[in-house]
């Protein structure tokens, strides 16, 4: 797995960064951290890398785990003028930082290059969700990118994690990426399925799916439970979901959560979320 | 040790219903049959005589490959007493039926949680749940857990379910815990006790402990159904008396997931 960890000089990408080490390390993925900023914001990019690095290193703490830790933070600078710092243990830990003008491009640019199987980013409270002074960041990496998003609005500790789920088509990657958010915070992870007039909406047994996944997280110790909701009330059950805590989206093609969320739910639920969104892909 | 009749389906909620029971079978002294009931249409049902006999030994041989098929999916490591026992009629009526003549303690079926509370209801309403002889146990969830929450006050009564206990959990690994239930109109649910609440826990204590069964915990919550439901999200069930009519606690038995036991 690869993880892509975006980040600015702003307090809620520092607020984000104890559930990103503990994510990266749980999961022994391949991490890159990427500090996107305008220049005029900054004035001391290195020493904010550095500050990243060690708190990076603080979190994930210093017991056998998949990176290398170094005794120093050697800072390099590349020949497009990043600034870039890489280890290799048994999983690759980079960081580096880009004084760019569009960050949302050059978060999506490099999700793209590195494959990135996840991309993390914090944006402030409140419906603007803003990231570096651009209002809708967030939405905007969450409708395009390829790989699964995961938004954290306030750094919560989650006592539930919703989950929605209408099809079958569900990867290892996205069950592992709820698992860890589940033990991360010890908290507890409800399956909500659809129902409709002929019974569970979804394609290819979504039903077997569910149950599949409800046995995989109990097998695990995890305490899980599925339930379901009528169509109609889809909007407000999950604007509440987002009130208790995460909400995990499973927005595959063949989705109809990803017909409903692809255009202004998507927005507004990001926006009236008071802590994180997981879309998964 | 106790007797119980488990229907099942060839659908999600009998998976659920069937895997959980391996689940409890693990825990408890339980002597389960399985019944399925084909409810042929009214149209599919021809004939007389041998006509007659060919066409209900072809249903029965298809109620009997749908049960075949999802034990076989699903595979349950605990076993079951008999051959399963494929009806063919109306459910409800076959299933009161062999209660009846069987003379079980426990009826044990799935029920898909959905969040509006009216579904639940008309299940408690239903002629099936109001005429069942026995305990019913309601499975909505795989609850991995070994207590059972017993919720007192409020018009449940205590009886019931300790005769219903006494046979299915005595002897057994499993914790009783009480919860005394209050409404309050806030968002989270509070622990807070009162006079009322710590007199019926005491009683409810001693009652318990007569028939040996021992509780190892008591809470006295305020708050509304909803986050009592989500409070009781923790229990391997929840044990209540058979409540036939909307109130505060089939509210919250309707708005939890976890798998309610309606004692009789």
């Amino acid at each position: 797995m690869r993880i892509l960890g975006a980040l600015d000089g702003n307090s809620y990408s520092f607020n984000i960064l104890k559930d990103l080490a503990l994510l990266c390390a749980n999961t022994w993925a391949d991490t890159t951290l990427l500090i996107v900023c305008n220049e005029k914001d900054i004035s001391d990019p290195e020493k904010l890398l550095q500050e990243y690095a060690k708190s990076f290193y603080h979190f994930i703490g210093e017991k056998d785990g998949p990176y290398k830790i170094p005794k120093t933070i050697k800072i390099t600078k590349t020949s497009g003028g990043e600034l870039l710092f890489k280890t290799k243990g048994i999983k690759e830990f980079v960081l580096k930082l880009a004084l760019i003008k569009d960050p949302a491009k050059e978060i999506l640019k490099q999700a793209k290059e590195l494959d990135a199987d996840l991309i993390v980013l914090g944006c402030s409270k409140g419906m603007d969700c803003e990231w570096q002074g651009v209002v809708g960041l967030p939405y905007k990496i969450a409708r395009d990118a390829n790989c699964s998003v995961l938004i954290i609005k306030e750094s919560t500790d989650p006592r539930q994690i919703t989950s929605f789920l209408d099809q079958s088509n569900v990867s290892q990657e996205s069950l592992e990426l709820i698992n860890q958010m589940v033990t991360i915070h010890d908290a507890g992870l409800k399956i909500v399925g659809l129902m409709g007039d002929k019974g569970v909406v979804g394609k290819d047994n979504v039903e077997r799916k569910m149950l599949e996944i409800l046995a995989y997280y109990n097998e695990k110790g995890m305490k899980a439970w599925i339930t379901f909701i009528e169509k109609k009330e889809i909007e407000e059950y999950v604007a509440r979901a987002t009130n208790e805590g995460m909400v995990a989206l499973w927005m595959g093609k063949k989705s109809f959560f990803s017909k409903i969320f692809s255009t202004n739910l998507l927005l507004k639920l990001i926006e009236h979320a008071k802590s994180s969104i997981l879309i998964l892909r | 040790m106790a007797k119980a009749l488990l229907y099942l389906d060839e659908n999600l909620a009998s998976s659920i219903a069937l895997r959980y029971v391996d689940y409890l079978s693990s825990l408890l002294y339980l002597e389960t049959f399985i019944i399925h009931v084909v409810e042929p249409d009214e149209k599919e049902q021809a004939g007389t005589g041998w006509v007659r006999r060919s066409w209900e030994t072809g249903i029965l041989e298809s109620g009997q490959a749908t049960i075949s098929r999802l034990l076989k999916t699903e595979k349950v490591k605990c076993t079951f007493s008999g051959p399963p026992k494929i009806k063919i009629g109306d459910r409800e009526r076959e299933i009161l039926q062999e209660l009846r003549v069987g003379a079980y303690d426990l009826f044990i079926e799935g029920h898909l949680p959905i969040s509006k509370s009216e579904n639940f209801f008309e299940l408690l309403e239903s002629d099936l749940y109001k005429n069942v002889p026995c305990s019913i146990l309601c499975v909505k969830n795989l609850s991995v857990s070994k207590t059972i929450g017993v919720l007192i006050g409020n018009g449940v009564q205590t009886n019931p379910i300790i005769l219903t206990l006494d046979k299915l959990i005595k002897n057994s690994e499993m914790e009783i815990e009480l919860i005394h239930y209050k409404f309050k109109d806030v968002d989270t649910l509070e622990f807070e006790s009162n006079k009322e609440a710590e007199i019926l826990i005491e009683e409810s204590r001693n009652f318990f402990s007569q028939k040996g069964l021992n509780i190892s915990n008591a809470h006295a919550v305020t708050g509304t159904p909803e986050a009592l439901g989500d409070f009781m999200i923790n229990y391997a069930f929840v044990a209540c008396s058979f409540l036939p009519r909307k109130s505060l606690i089939s509210e919250a038995l309707a708005q939890s997931p976890n798998s309610v036991l309606l004692c009789k």
